[in-house]
């Protein structure tokens, strides 16, 4: 069953100098508690493409669905990640991941509190809950970020290049961190990223993006047993899904 | 520690010098006492007139506060219309602007016969004057949110108030401070020009007396006390703002870089 579906999904910029087609029938659906990618070169309209899934960017044409109904507006069974982690100075860490429930007013504090601390404490955060945002290293935000998104059990994640801003070394503890999280929660995610290795890694699938206008050129499925540990890096059979995408994004003359 | 006792020490030095150099150069008789009194004689004049500085004081002090406090809430409320409303911003924000070019410190005489002598034109003329760098600052303030927080209240589901309290606001407070600081400044020139055009109480009183009678001592005492004043106010603000805003950059100490 889809939870999402979008369908001939197309975005039409003006700009001083003409109109620009960032996206151009695009459709795509993510089954219920299934992990997606969407990967492409930069400035193809993925994250455009994320922003109009959640109703927060209005498409040209097509239309999105979510859960069978029709997203005319933001959308709020969701939680997002984006690439810089939008922490409030004012906040603590805490106080940032409560965000959510303060804004919602959907659980009572307590239950938000305990919530809280549980992801906190399960993203290595345990003991900095009353830190300030910038007391904490760029890894450590963007795990604050992910918890503020998880706090509500929102049935749909997106993900907005999370760990675009962090080093590679970071950025694969952060990969495992994140699919140990899914396995506990197992919604449905739509990931947005320009990394080959960091989408086949974590997905169920992976959606290659042509670049402008963004259109879907490949669709590619990646059964690899969960839960994946760091050594399936050097497997023949990730190595083979990194190959297949690589010689799309070189038919696309992405990579020369 | 050592860079606390420096940061007192160095201004004291100076102080000392440049008012020993003074007191020694009008006792040797270089200067007349009219000119440029003794610093001990400005501060015998403040002790025996104390009771009236004090009275004269409050006068001015409520002045600027309140012309202050009518800008800083004149302030605000234009800044939200002017961020809020879009005809608002389209229709009057021109002449916001345009007024700005008019001396307001010229109104003043027309403050007088409209409003008459007591309190109510120097709040309104300090009040003209202050509350144009409080609205400036919260405009830039509310405005400079990104787009992708927005995105994400919206995704919460938060309404346009909550947008405001959770987020614009917070994250507009270090330049609404900013302009607060430039405006208390302002509300003290605009209470002194105000009692300058008409008044019968008030430092600036104090000042245009001492003038009409030569008193140079008494006019060094009333200078004197409205320096004190307009930068204790400032302190007050400065306070205020270090409390609201202790997790801004500006006013956190973690920052080495700082210094660079």
């Amino acid at each position: 069953m889809n939870l999402v579906d979008l369908k001939g999904i197309s975005k039409r910029y003006r700009s001083k100098t003409g109109d620009v087609l960032a996206l151009e029938e695009v459709n795509l659906a993510v089954g219920d508690g299934e992990f997606v990618s969407i990967l492409g070169p930069s400035g193809c309209g993925k994250s455009t493409l994320l922003m109009i899934a959640g109703g927060l960017v209005a498409a040209s044409g097509g239309v999105v669905e979510i859960a069978g109904k029709k997203v005319t507006k933001p959308y709020t069974d969701v939680g997002i990640v984006f690439q810089r982690d939008l922490l409030f100075d004012w906040r603590t860490v805490l106080g940032n991941v409560l965000l959510q429930a303060d804004i919602r007013r959907n659980m009572t504090r307590e239950v938000a509190i305990e919530r809280a601390r549980a992801l906190l404490a399960k993203t290595g955060l345990a003991g900095f809950e009353n830190h300030y945002p910038w007391e904490l290293s760029g890894g450590m935000r963007q795990r604050v970020s992910i918890c503020r998104a998880l706090l509500h059990d929102a049935g749909l994640l997106l993900m907005d290049e999370p760990f675009g801003a962090l080093d590679s070394l970071t950025r694969d503890q952060m990969a495992m961190d994140l699919q140990r999280l899914w396995m506990s929660y197992r919604r449905s995610v739509m990931f947005v990223t320009h990394n080959i290795a960091e989408a086949v890694f974590l997905s169920d699938r992976v959606v290659v993006m042509s670049p402008r206008p963004g259109r879907i050129v490949a669709d590619i499925r990646i059964d690899l047993p969960r839960p994946r540990e760091i050594d399936v890096y050097d497997s023949p059979r990730f190595t083979a899904f990194q190959q297949e995408i690589r010689r799309t994004m070189e038919k696309l003359e992405v990579l020369r | 520690m050592r860079e606390r006792v420096e940061a007192l020490l160095y201004p004291t030095i100076v102080l000392v010098v440049v008012v020993g150099l003074w007191e020694g150069a009008s006792r040797a008789g270089w200067v007349a006492p009219y000119i440029l009194p003794a610093p001990s004689a400005i501060l015998v004049k403040l002790w025996t007139l104390r009771d009236v500085f004090l009275e004269h004081t409050w006068a001015t002090t409520l002045e600027i506060v309140l012309g202050f406090l009518v800008a800083l809430v004149t302030g605000i409320v234009l800044a939200v219309c002017v961020t809020y409303v879009k005809p608002f911003e389209r229709a009057f924000y021109p002449w916001i602007i345009a007024t700005q070019a008019v001396p307001k410190v010229a109104l003043g005489p027309l403050f007088i016969i409209w409003l008459g002598f007591g309190i109510l034109p120097k709040i309104v003329i300090g009040a003209l004057i202050a509350f144009f760098p409080i609205m400036i600052g919260t405009i830039v303030g509310l405005k400079s949110i990104e787009r992708d927080s927005i995105f994400l209240l919206r995704s919460m589901g938060a309404t346009s108030l909550q947008a405001f309290w959770h987020a614009r606001l917070p994250n507009g407070l270090p330049q609404i401070f900013a302009g607060m600081k430039v405006a208390i400044v302002l509300a003290s020139v605009g209470a002194i020009v105000g009692e300058f055009v008409g008044a019968n109480e008030g430092l600036g009183y104090v000042l245009l007396t001492a003038n009409g009678t030569v008193d140079t001592q008494l006019l060094f005492a009333a200078l004197l006390v409205i320096s004190v004043l307009s930068t204790a106010l400032y302190w007050v603000v400065h306070l205020a703002e270090s409390l609201f805003i202790r997790w801004h950059v500006s006013v956190r100490d973690d920052l080495t870089a700082a210094t660079m």
